[in-house]
């Protein structure tokens, strides 16, 4: 048979010859160029959080009824948070449901607060329990959009119906400057317009020249009703507000940038969100009773620098920085991950300056985002992102423990809202700093405290935001020293700080080298002790953990000898968990100064015979407070006023 | 029929192939652009060779009249050149010969002859009665190892089997002082020891340093001048600190082609060295001479700095980095050397570099701490294959982004990745026309100090024995092991007593691969420190021009014993230094005192010089007049001893 003529049927081998060589090269191009795959972040539900430490304070708030309402940002109900306010600004308070509200915590409150999810429509015998608390026994209750019988007996008409304000007109009580910063506040909520005041009340807070928040008399207690979602302002201020279904509006993949409320907001050299909650409690609250808290710093500061650096280059060499900050008696968090290179032995160093190693999570879908090739064999043609349960587990592989803090990397940030809080949380995360506001430094975000984060069911999820006040290489804002400077005369911020170990590595820039440098006498002379998120959170904690419970006693006799004098005496007992901890209560109650502050023996063997005891004045937000100094344990103190 | 018919479908589906086989060559042509493969090169070197000799100077040494054989072994090494490497450093003006033109003319009004161990063995009988008759003259000879031929000189016999140098016993016999007391016996010992009897210490018997429980180097009058007699390899001990001591034949490591310059530090105590041993050693010697007479010298630095400060960035990657410290230290009114890769620096980071007045080396790319520096070859744009550049090529590349008038010189090898033979770099270096290197110096982490037992630069010789010419500039400090409390550590001792070129290797990436504070904290605050120090802030370049010009300065001197006069006559040259504008001249530099009585006069060209303007140097041995340029003549009287008081 001669070789050169065709053989009858070329084609079913001509196929699998071409297939032959184009699975090849689709092998060849695809291990080049992998296909991805999708990955799925964990998700994590919401936490419904109910406290019952001792406290003066009874936040009450119905989840089943947040949970019920609308689906979107501004129908969303965000009661939980009230949890925020008075947790960063009391530290423990008492957090209640409709079911878990017993008669026991209801006769122990000096202060109840129904947020929007209860005070639509409380129960009348509620309502008359509550009523005749606050005529017998000088309650303070605030109800906030309240319904029903509340609104009828207490509240102005709402005829005007719901109006979009332009902007705060008005705030009772709070010294200036602060008072005009107040007034500067970007309000990114509706309130409820009536057509008139309510008849003997005392106007507190105004919109647009409308009364939102004022009071009533009732008997020896008093009423206050709010007639603005205060949880929607706060939220927008802090958690940053996403469009009316929760989805970050953005170019390009959303960055934590995008999430700021207001264009107000970037380079504020004001804490908004701070100076409102401040005001709620301080001003609106404690202005009809006495109402102490715990100093939300470590004893004898001011406030506190949170230093933050990230790195994804530097691997090791990431923690000069750590090693020189412990020269300084200071601690910091490095957001880091494994890939960057960094080793066991020197995670180890990091944790023997009792420095914090966080992770620096390369979100997926975002371009920081690092796939891991995969297939058959050494044959890998597909590829997906790296999950954020891998890189945990990659970074507690060389940390011995596992971090308990998160950066997302390039500060991106999910789609929507609250997806990454909540895929955090999912992997106990419980503090993320990725909020920054880009090169710009100041309160973006409304606030440099920690704040619980809300999923966009209206719900908490158990994990903090430590907002970064003054990113790394920050071009615009205010500078570091304005920010400690108005911090220590009374803003007493939480200043989170970020600067990049790898700052340096391409061009040693002294003049940055100094500006970072100076960080560290800044602190000094402010009083701002610098210290890793973790270390402040857990300072937080314990400070939450702890209990706090008054009784304000008016026309008591002073012991000062003298017959004829009396005054009044706050009677404060705190069970403080830790050491540092200190008492803030108000300076002034119904004109009288504090003029002693005794402290009664309470352990056995010690000397029963109250003791003077030395106090710290100073203005916080505006307030004129005192400060005192707590040991750990329980502690009576009788602060007496003239 | 089955194989028929496979032929039949094999030649159907040729075009098929044909095409496959396209497609294949394809590919791999992509691939071979995707990843050109690099062949590699082998940098030209060349042999070492005698200097010219100078007929000036106090100090004369005998030079060998032939190169060595090839050395297999250290022990073999002629270490002859390291007597010149030692002049060179300590006096800097010196006379050198070859021993066969040794006669009396040669000798005539030398104050000190140098004869070296090769040279003492095979030393004629005339050469003996001539340095004989210099000696009885009033002439002082250095004798390393010298054999019985030098009995008649020495006074002792040296009979017996040789042994190893093993450590300094006893240095009763120098009565020194302060840190020469306290670090001369850590001084580390290298090659042999010829026996000799014990004797007592100097002043009751001869011995100045006593090694293993005999004499080391011991001291005797004959006539009206003495002889030093050293019983160790003085010049090979330096040879091994300063060049390195290969462990396995002229090798560092066993079976390998490279060996870290760490790997040729002669002792583990070394690697963290506060001390100059080198320097320690010399000055044991060289203090000794002036015993006899005031013998002056050339100060080891401009007018009378107590050392210098250098900093160097050797930057094998991004020069970025590099331009930011040079900026750094143009903002501090300072200079530095940035040793960059011929292939990463253009001409407009050469303007910028010289904006900050920073000046450019050349880091030797080996291929093993980044990819080599290649020429690509194949068709116009696609790289297929490339060969690795020579040390040659890599400097003419270079070179070509420099102003002519700034020939590039200065060399560094990457990471110090030497090759695994005593002298092979070196000479690369050599032959590819470079007259500096600064390669040797702590690498890792917690290496700091004077790994090569001094700062101050020398010639490395090879392995006939032979200087090549080239520069060693040795580095003390590098990366993340410099820090404000080492380099102020480094100058107060430099000032107090060393007297060094205090040289940091700072890597222009230092701050991503070796971060630390306390590396910006020392860049901010070194060079005020080095001034407040008294130390000459400069770069390489200046240094070595200055110590060239030093070494091309003349001096002789006489001394007057009954007057108590050392006339001395100098022709000072300088060079042009971009840290010193007015240029950098050597001061001159004599002992402090005679016979313990100071200085009375001293007079320059006739003028009298006010003593309150002469610097005392740290160990307080010598004080330095600031001269200047151009031909002079110094006079310097000592204060007569007091008369015996009568009762």
């Amino acid at each position: 048979m001669d070789s050169r003529r065709p053989h009858r049927n070329l084609l079913p081998y001509r196929i699998t010859l071409w297939f032959a060589v184009l699975t090849y090269f689709a092998t060849l191009f695809l291990m080049a160029s992998p296909l991805s795959v999708e990955n799925e972040l964990p998700t994590e539900g919401p936490v419904e959080l109910e406290r019952e430490r001792g406290s003066d304070v009874v936040v009450v708030l119905d989840y089943a009824r947040i949970k019920e309402s609308e689906s979107t940002f501004p129908g969303r109900d965000f009661s939980a948070a009230w949890i925020n306010v008075f947790e960063q600004e009391l530290g423990p308070a008492t957090v209640a449901t409709p079911r878990s509200l017993s008669e026991k915590l209801l006769d122990s409150a000096r202060f109840l607060v129904l947020t929007s999810s209860v005070s639509q429509s409380v129960p009348d015998v509620l309502f008359e329990r509550l009523r005749s608390r606050m005529l017998e026994d000088g309650l303070v209750v605030l109800a906030e959009r309240p319904g029903g019988l509340i609104r009828e007996r207490y509240g102005a008409d709402g005829d005007v119906g719901v109006q979009r304000p332009s902007g705060v007109t008005y705030a009772r009580g709070i010294a200036e400057p602060f008072h005009r910063e107040l007034l500067a506040m970007p309000v990114a909520t509706e309130y409820l317009g009536s057509s008139a005041p309510r008849s003997k009340a005392e106007t507190l807070f105004s919109l647009d020249g409308a009364p939102v928040i004022y009071s009533v008399a009732v008997g020896k207690g008093r009423m206050i009703i709010a007639d603005m979602d205060i949880g929607e302002q706060i939220v927008s201020l802090q958690q940053g507000r996403p469009d009316d279904g929760f989805t970050v509006a953005s170019q390009g993949p959303p960055r934590t940038p995008d999430l700021i409320s207001s264009a107000q907001m970037n380079g504020a050299d004001v804490p908004y969100a701070d100076l409102f909650e401040r005001f709620l409690v301080h001003g609106v609250l404690g202005r009809y009773d006495a109402l102490p808290t715990f100093w939300p710093y470590p004893a004898g500061a001011d406030g506190v620098i949170v230093a933050t650096h990230a790195d994804i280059e530097l691997g090791d060499g990431a923690t000069w920085m750590q090693r020189f900050e412990a020269g300084h008696e200071a601690t910091s968090t490095l957001f880091t991950s494994r890939s960057s290179g960094l080793r066991s032995s020197e995670a180890a160093v990091v944790h023997r300056l009792g420095s914090e190693l966080g992770l620096l999570w390369h979100l997926q879908d975002s371009p920081h985002e690092v796939l891991d090739a995969f297939g058959l064999f050494d044959i890998e043609p597909f590829a997906r992102p790296r999950s954020l349960e891998d890189q945990l587990e990659n970074l507690a592989e060389i940390t011995a423990t596992r971090p308990r803090s998160a950066r997302i990397s390039g500060h991106y940030w999910t789609p929507e809202w609250a997806a990454a809080f909540s895929a955090l949380a999912s992997q106990r995360i419980y503090i993320d700093s990725s909020y920054t506001s880009g090169a710009t430094s100041g309160y973006a975000f409304g606030t440099g405290f920690p704040f619980l984060a809300l999923d966009s069911t209206g719900l908490p999820l158990s994990i903090r935001e430590f907002p970064v006040v003054v990113p790394d290489r920050a071009e615009k804002g205010p500078s570091l020293e304005d920010l400690l400077t108005r911090s220590s005369e009374g803003h007493h911020q939480a200043i989170g700080t970020d600067v990049a170990p790898a700052a340096f590595a391409d061009h040693p820039d002294f003049e940055a080298f100094e500006a970072w440098r100076s960080i560290f006498e800044l602190a000094e002379q402010h009083r701002h002790p610098i210290m890793s998120a973790r270390r402040f959170d857990t300072f937080l904690r314990e400070r939450r953990a702890s209990s706090l419970r008054s009784e304000l006693t008016r026309n008591v006799a002073l012991p000062d000898g003298s017959e004829d004098s009396r005054g009044a005496m706050l009677r404060v007992t705190a069970d403080a968990a830790r050491n540092g901890l200190e008492l803030m209560v108000p300076a002034r109650i119904d004109g009288l100064a504090i003029s002693l502050v005794l402290r009664r023996g309470t352990r056995a063997g010690e000397d029963h015979a109250p003791r003077k005891v030395e106090r710290r004045d100073g203005i916080y937000a505006g307030f004129e407070v005192s400060r005192i100094g707590l040991d750990v344990g329980f502690n009576t103190l009788d602060v007496y006023y003239r | 029929m089955a194989r028929s018919n496979l032929k039949s479908l094999l030649w159907g589906l040729r075009y098929d192939f044909v095409l496959v086989a396209l497609l294949l060559v394809g590919w791999w042509i992509y691939d071979a652009i995707d990843e050109p493969t690099v062949r590699p090169t082998r940098s030209e070197t060349m042999e070492g060779s005698r200097p010219p000799d100078r007929t000036e100077g106090d100090v004369l040494v005998l030079l060998p009249d032939t190169p060595a054989a090839e050395a297999l072994n250290f022990d073999e090494i002629d270490c002859s050149y390291g007597w010149f490497n030692s002049l060179w450093a300590y006096y800097g003006s010196f006379a050198s010969t070859l021993t066969r033109d040794l006669s009396p003319e040669i000798l005539a009004g030398r104050t000190v002859v140098v004869v070296p161990s090769r040279v003492a063995q095979s030393m004629s009988n005339a050469g003996v009665r001539a340095l004989t008759d210099f000696v009885r003259d009033g002439g002082q000879l250095i004798l390393e190892q010298p054999g019985e031929q030098w009995a008649g000189l020495t006074e002792l016999s040296t009979t017996g089997k040789m042994g190893r140098a093993q450590r300094i016993t006893s240095i009763e016999g120098l009565a020194v002082h302060g840190p020469m007391r306290e670090h001369l016996p850590n001084v580390p010992l290298t090659g042999t020891l010829m026996p000799s009897p014990p004797l007592e210490h100097y002043p009751d018997g001869p011995v100045l340093i006593e090694i293993d429980g005999q004499p080391g180097l011991t001291t005797s009058s004959h006539g009206a001048g003495r002889v030093y007699s050293l019983y160790f390899e003085f010049a090979c001990t330096l040879v091994a600190m300063q060049q390195g001591l290969p462990r396995d034949g002229m090798t560092f490591k066993p079976s390998s082609e490279t060996a870290n310059v760490v790997e040729r530090v002669r002792d583990e105590k070394l690697l963290e060295a506060r001390v100059p041993y080198v320097d320690i050693l010399r000055q044991a010697l060289f203090h000794k001479l002036t015993d006899h007479r005031p013998i002056p010298r050339f100060w080891t630095y401009p007018s009378a700095y107590a050392g210098a400060f250098i900093v160097q960035h050797p930057t094998p990657d991004a020069v970025r980095p590099a331009l930011g410290w040079a900026y750094a230290a143009h903002q501090r009114s300072a200079a530095s050397t940035l040793l960059v890769a011929s292939d990463r620096f253009s001409r407009t980071q050469r303007a910028l570099a010289a904006e900050s007045n920073a000046e450019v080396g050349l880091l030797w790319v080996r291929g093993i701490e980044r990819a080599p520096v290649v020429d690509s070859s194949g068709l116009p744009g696609i790289g297929a294959s490339s060969s690795e550049l020579s040390l040659s090529a890599q400097f003419t590349r270079l070179n070509l982004t420099l102003p002519d008038d700034e020939p590039l010189r200065i060399a560094h090898v990457e990471r110090g990745h030497f090759a695994n033979d005593w002298s092979e770099t070196f000479e690369a270096l050599a032959a590819a026309r470079l007259r500096v290197d600064t390669s040797l110096g702590p690498q890792g982490e917690g290496e700091f100090g004077y790994l090569f037992g001094s700062a101050y630069p020398f010639y490395p010789i090879d392995d006939r024995g032979l200087p090549l010419p080239l520069l060693e500039l040795p580095f003390v400090l590098s990366g993340a092991g410099v820090s404000m409390s080492r380099l102020e550590d480094f100058f107060v001792n430099s000032k107090a007593y060393f007297h060094q070129p205090i040289v940091v290797s700072i890597p222009g990436n230092a701050m991503r691969t070796e971060p630390s504070a306390d590396l910006l904290l020392a860049y901010r605050d070194g060079f005020d420190k080095a001034r407040s120090h008294s130390h000459w802030t400069t770069t390489v370049g200046d240094f070595i021009d200055f110590v060239a010009a030093r070494r091309r300065s003349v001096m002789t001197s006489r001394w007057d014993a009954e007057d108590r006069v050392l006339s001395i006559s100098i022709n000072v040259l300088g060079a042009r230094a971009r840290s010193l504008p007015d240029g950098a001249f050597p001061g001159v530099a004599i002992p402090r005192t005679w016979n313990g009585q100071e200085i009375e006069e001293v007079e320059m060209n006739g003028e009298s010089v006010k003593l309150g303007e002469l610097v005392t140097t740290g160990t307080s041995f010598e004080r330095i007049i600031s001269v200047g340029p151009g031909r002079k003549t110094v006079q310097v009287t000592y204060a007569a001893e007091p008369e015996p008081t009568t009762p």
